[in-house]
């Protein structure tokens, strides 16, 4: 009867640290979540606070084929913009992996699945590849231009173009 | 963004693929909302249902999650750019095609 007591209280404390490790699991994982959102808020910032390209880097812009101009300014947006991250997206990264051995709620599980989706698009390789295969001389003339060394709104230069 | 009238648009396989995508991210975003502490305990507050598990939570935290929530709507939005962004990076678009997802990165919301 003793024997069964012990092993009933074993158990009880076991699914109790395990229960509560998975809580901690959850906590762990969505408060490195809501860090990345908060650093992709401040990049936003970053970007929407910028002023307007002087008119000589718009007329510098006009010289360059219509193609060759957007496919710069969309892809080097990105660029940029996944830099500002950076830190906050290496962190998740981190903490997502080393996540993935443990047995983890559903929850923790949906929410993992869900900023994989919104944090780490597979698409991204896509504007790495197009801006790769911009001519080099294209690349290094813009590349050169102060504006495009810091995060940008791309959109807002292309209206500017039209 | 108003979204403009398109006649005689017509998708190719890799706009249905990217609309699937889109798809993807705002399902994304909604499973965020509810997974992220701040949702669960708007459930609690305002729901019905009670979380059944503990959280040991730092006043801090309340802060940091509330603000993060704030957030998901924009980080979706800027998502489904990037996707219409990588659509008008294609040369074979056709005028409707590129009207089209013109529009959707202008923030037109008519998928």
């Amino acid at each position: 009867m003793r024997g069964k007591w012990v092993l009933f209280l074993l158990g009880f404390v076991t699914f109790n640290t395990s229960a509560q490790e998975a809580s901690d699991d959850h906590l762990f994982i969505t408060r490195k979540i809501a860090e990345y959102m908060l650093a992709f808020e401040r990049c936003d910032k970053a970007i929407s606070n910028r002023s307007e390209p002087r008119e000589e880097v718009i007329w510098k812009l006009k010289t360059f084929p219509r193609n060759d101009v957007e496919r710069f300014l969309i892809s080097r947006s990105v660029q940029l913009r996944k830099q500002c991250e950076k830190p906050e997206l290496t962190e998740l990264a981190y903490a997502i992996l080393t996540l993935q051995d443990h047995d983890i709620p559903e929850e923790t599980r949906n929410a993992i699945d869900a900023i994989k989706v919104l944090a780490f698009p597979g698409r991204n390789r896509q504007f790495e590849r197009a801006y790769a295969e911009l001519p080099q001389g294209t690349r290094d003339t813009l590349e050169r231009i102060d504006y495009f060394r810091e995060p940008f709104d791309d959109r807002r230069v292309r209206d500017l173009l039209k | 963004m108003e979204c403009p009238d398109i006649n005689n648009l017509k998708f190719s396989r890799e706009d249905k693929d990217a609309l699937d995508e889109i798809r993807r991210v705002q399902r994304a975003g909604n499973v965020l909302e509810l997974a992220m502490p701040a949702g669960v305990f708007a459930t609690i507050f305002l729901g019905n249902n009670a979380a059944q598990v503990t959280y040991n939570i730092h006043s801090t935290d309340w802060v940091l999650f509330a603000k993060a929530m704030n957030s998901i709507p924009d980080l979706m939005r800027y998502r489904i750019r990037q996707v219409a962004k990588l659509r008008l990076l294609r040369a074979d678009l056709s005028t409707q095609q590129r009207r089209f997802w013109d529009a959707i990165d202008g923030g037109c919301r008519g998928y």
